[in-house]
């Protein structure tokens, strides 16, 4: 976790002094939490993660996301989706899809007398980033809620995260 | 659409684990359908009579922590299991630590027809606070009827039968027995608390991110990543049959997590953590048996029908398990 915070520090540093004209790419780190909680399943931790964007429009982007979980094992969220976020000034919420694939430790639980689940976990996932501000190359987002539907393939129930400190710096 | 559910069933059945053959399957129902309820039950009340009659461990030695420490009692349980074994024709032997605390494990092996090196263990503990009946005078009459069955029709594989002691203590005989001598097993299955059933809606107990059935009249079947295989074949060869609901359960890793940890609560924990592949058979225990480690677990507070449907899938995971290519 230290170093998670430290380069969080020399990302925002980094980001803050250059003053070369901006890309539409721009990376990310994250630190999060996460949990799918189906009849099934229960996947879910604590961890961080690495992103990367693309902006398409001021206000549209699409985005891929890496995240390692610890908690009831280990496991790796993959996000992949895209967002709308506000086009302009310091305060940048943004509203963002995500089709999310939760990879490894679970506890699994048989539904209906079959044998538990050995596919992937597979969710779609609404999160909406309120407290997200913009400063030159750097964006930083605290607090972004996640919410939605998850199956390992036998059931379906409820996918929760919460992004705890995401800071993005635009290449 | 169709389509893509399609797509997702041959995914999903690819990701299936090692089917059984159907002669092995079918020959594992037949030995689970020789299960003889009554002698099971029979023995139940046999134990439990011997654990109340028996004279207790000391517990000053045990550093009791609550009465129940001095209603602890192992050695005329273990004298019923090693004249069962004598008398099924088996020879039973023992691996007695004197280590404090001393224990005295009980073996027996039915030597393998094909596959005599390769090993299957079913294992219980036989110590027990008070009369015990569901814990674990259940699960050692479990094991006793499947030891019957097995010695008249041996299987391809070794299967060794353990009256494991001193589990109450710290899973203590167990965690001797795999840090044994003994040849390592292909899979173990161990059995504890396996008498209780309660089919009201809500007498069944559980923790936050356990979604378990709210009726507690279900066999808790739980494995770890090493022993899911096993764990499929089992819920397979008992589907259709006539026994309790199996409730199977995956523990991620080796188990020992901080949620899952709860997973591990008896005998079949040293195989776990040696990375061994072994699967538990629990009704649950405190979590749907408010008799508990208390004077009133007792053999009227158990369900004969439901233990009788436990002995059938644990008859048949051992064939199964004992006589697979």
């Amino acid at each position: 976790m230290k170093q998670h915070v430290l380069a969080l520090t020399l990302l925002a540093g980094a980001a803050l002094a250059d003053e070369r004209p901006t890309s539409p790419l721009s990376v990310s780190l994250e630190t999060l939490g996460s949990v799918s909680l189906t009849a099934g399943r229960t996947q879910g931790g604590v961890g961080g993660g690495v992103g990367v964007a693309f902006a398409v429009s001021p206000s549209w982007q699409a985005q891929a996301r890496v995240a390692w979980l610890w908690g009831l094992g280990s496991h790796t969220l993959l996000r992949v989706g895209g967002g709308w976020q506000r086009p302009g000034g310091v305060w940048r919420p943004l509203l963002r899809l995500d089709v999310a694939l939760g990879l490894g430790g679970a506890l699994d639980f048989g539904v209906g007398g079959a044998a538990p689940s050995r596919a992937p976990t597979l969710g779609l996932v609404i999160g909406a980033s309120l407290l997200r501000f913009t400063h030159q190359r750097l964006t930083f987002s605290v607090l972004e809620l996640e919410g939605g539907l998850s199956t390992e393939f036998l059931s379906v129930g409820p996918r929760l995260g919460v992004g705890l400190l995401s800071v993005s710096v635009r290449l | 659409m169709s389509r893509l559910l399609a797509l997702c069933c041959v995914w999903l059945s690819a990701c299936a684990a090692s089917v059984l053959d159907a002669p092995t399957t079918e020959g594992a129902r037949q030995l689970g359908r020789q299960v003889d309820g009554a002698r099971v039950f029979a023995d139940v009340e046999a134990l439990a009579a011997l654990h109340l009659a028996d004279a207790p461990v000391d517990c000053r030695s045990l550093n009791a922590r609550s009465e129940t420490w001095c209603h602890l009692t192992n050695a005329a349980a273990r004298d019923f299991v090693e004249a069962r074994f004598t008398s099924l024709g088996l020879t039973p032997r023992s691996d007695a630590s004197e280590v404090h605390p001393a224990t005295s494990n009980v073996i027996a092996e039915v030597r393998g027809t094909a596959k005599p090196d390769e090993v299957v263990l079913i294992g219980a503990h036989f110590d027990a606070f008070y009369a015990g009946a569901d814990d674990n005078s259940s699960g050692v009459a479990v094991m006793l009827e499947v030891a019957r069955l097995v010695a008249q029709r041996p299987l391809a594989r070794t299967v060794r039968f353990v009256g494991f002691d001193h589990e109450e203590i710290g899973l203590v005989g167990s965690t001797r027995h795999v840090a044994s001598s003994w040849a390592r097993p292909k899979v173990s299955l161990v059995l504890d608390c396996v008498g209780y059933a309660d089919a009201t809606p809500g007498s069944q107990g559980s923790l936050p991110g356990f979604p378990v059935p709210p009726a507690g009249d279900f066999l808790a079947a739980i494995g770890n990543d090493v022993s899911r295989a096993r764990l499929e074949q089992l819920v397979a060869v008992a589907q259709g049959e006539d026994v309790p609901g199996v409730q199977a359960i995956v523990a991620p890793g080796e188990g020992a997590g901080p949620l899952s940890g709860n997973l591990m609560r008896s005998d079949h924990a040293p195989f776990w953590l040696a990375g061994e592949s072994a699967v538990f058979f629990t009704d649950t225990a405190n979590f749907r048996n408010a008799h508990y480690h208390t004077a009133t677990d007792t053999p009227d507070t158990l369900d004969p029908d439901f233990l009788a449907g436990v002995a059938r899938v644990t008859a048949m995971s051992i064939a199964a398990w004992g006589d697979a290519p």
